[in-house]
């Protein structure tokens, strides 16, 4: 199921740069292709099971000085 | 990229009233009972209260940079460079935002209403629409919201209304036995949740709103229309349930449909709860996704937009699986850091921008 799906999003993916291409939108190309090889990438890991970094962890580490600072003031 | 769509101020107010009650008619409950116990409905009163002076700070803003939206001021007030690096951590911001939308919903249907199904098949469908409307463009989600209002109210409206009878007053009293602190901090997290998000709403007004006379009265109605929802809802949820049980549930709204009983003749109301909580849920989704996608493509200097809406679509669901990994993993993040999270981009960014162009001499730029 997951090679059926993975396989329609890379088709998908493939005929929209063809598209781009064909219209010499070169920028609108890049972006396109770096979105989806991105998600792609994080699905596929995902459904194999392997650690993806949790962009909320980070989010986390940066206003943990202030999430401290909160629960003092409201203990 | 140029953004040539047209929104009415009617259309505006509507779609900012499902966008603040998305969320917060299911959640904002059990958050609120949480935090300030018997007074969780001081509480939401109070988000309101605070909330209101966000809307006039907003209304501001839009007044100093008539014709901009979010994209433009950066990059007026910070330059081309700076404005470009602010612009795409608000892509950050809001794609994180619908990521998180998107699992809390997936989440509802998988633990309430279809427990077999995988959570990925249902974020699938539910992007599958929203990136059709956002494809469609903001005049059509707009029109949607006109179509749909009406039936969300009303179908808001019919759970208030036959929850009245089984109110009992008791259960929330006494009123401010643990003093003031615990109400203030239950609206602090109320408002981050359901009023800092709004802006978002900076990529359609006022670049798109094409009437804007007498705009702050009639954005304050709307707000105020769904403050009383939010306070009505978090009222009924802790007299029907009292405050403990609303407080340990996840969708306590979701509960007190589900224990509505008139006479025997209407009984299991939950999926009228549910029908407009996915509604609210998709103007929301739908809003912070147009707001990602449109950031992302002006900030990148794209054709259009809509080149981009469908990996968009896709990088959305990649996230919504990963970021949160459990339910209490969310409720930690949302207690900790939403609120500093929410804050940043809120509040200290566009006060930081208004600042920075009252002391450089910006003035606003008309847009075509």
């Amino acid at each position: 199921m997951e090679v059926i799906l993975l396989t329609t999003l890379l088709v998908w993916a493939g005929a929209g740069i063809r598209k781009l291409r064909k219209q010499g939108l070169w920028k609108d190309m890049i972006v396109y292709a770096c979105l989806w090889a991105t998600s792609t990438t994080i699905i596929t890991l995902h459904r194999f099971n392997i650690p993806v970094p949790n962009p909320l962890d980070g989010i986390a580490y940066v206003y943990q000085p202030l999430s401290y600072l909160w629960k003092q003031w409201f203990s | 990229m140029e953004l040539n769509e047209k929104v009415t101020l009617r259309q505006f107010n509507l779609l900012m009233i499902l966008f603040i009650i998305g969320t917060s008619i299911l959640l904002s409950p059990a958050s609120l009972a949480n935090y300030a116990g018997n007074d969780a409905w001081l509480s939401a009163i109070l988000s309101v209260g605070i909330g209101m002076i966000i809307v006039i700070f907003f209304w501001m803003i839009s007044r100093q940079f008539p014709g901009s939206n979010l994209v433009d001021v950066s990059e007026q007030v910070l330059g081309k460079w700076i404005g470009k690096a602010v612009s795409l951590m608000f892509v950050g911001f809001s794609l994180l935002s619908a990521s998180t939308v998107l699992w809390v919903i997936g989440n509802f249907l998988v633990t309430q209403i279809m427990p077999a199904t995988p959570m990925l098949f249902l974020h699938f469908l539910l992007m599958l629409a929203v990136v059709y409307g956002v494809l469609l463009g903001i005049e059509v989600i707009c029109r949607t919201v006109e179509i749909f209002f009406p039936y969300i109210v009303t179908l808001l409206m019919i759970i208030f209304f036959f929850s009245i009878p089984s109110v009992q007053i008791d259960r929330i009293r006494p009123w401010l036995d643990s003093g003031f602190k615990p109400v203030l901090e239950g609206a602090l997290f109320d408002v981050s949740v359901s009023m800092l998000p709004l802006i978002v709403l900076f990529m359609v007004y006022p670049k798109l709103v094409t009437d804007k006379n007498r705009a702050l009265p009639k954005v304050l109605t709307s707000y105020l229309i769904a403050g009383t929802f939010i306070i009505a809802i978090t009222f009924i949820t802790t007299t029907v349930l009292g405050v403990k049980i609303t407080a340990n549930q996840a969708y306590p709204t979701y509960v007190v449909a589900k224990s509505l009983n008139i006479e025997g003749l209407i009984q299991r109301a939950e999926v009228v709860i549910a029908v407009s909580w996915i509604l609210t849920i998709f103007f929301k989704l739908s809003l912070y996704f147009y707001a990602s996608v449109t950031v992302l493509a002006q900030t990148l200097n794209l054709k259009t937009y809509r080149t981009i809406t469908v990996p968009m679509g896709m990088l959305t669901i990649a996230l919504s699986v990963i970021v949160y990994p459990s339910t209490t993993y969310a409720n930690e993040w949302n207690e900790t850091t939403w609120l500093w999270f929410a804050l940043t981009f809120g509040i200290a960014y566009p006060l930081l921008l208004s600042l920075i162009a009252m002391l450089r001499g910006v003035k606003g730029r008309s847009h075509p």
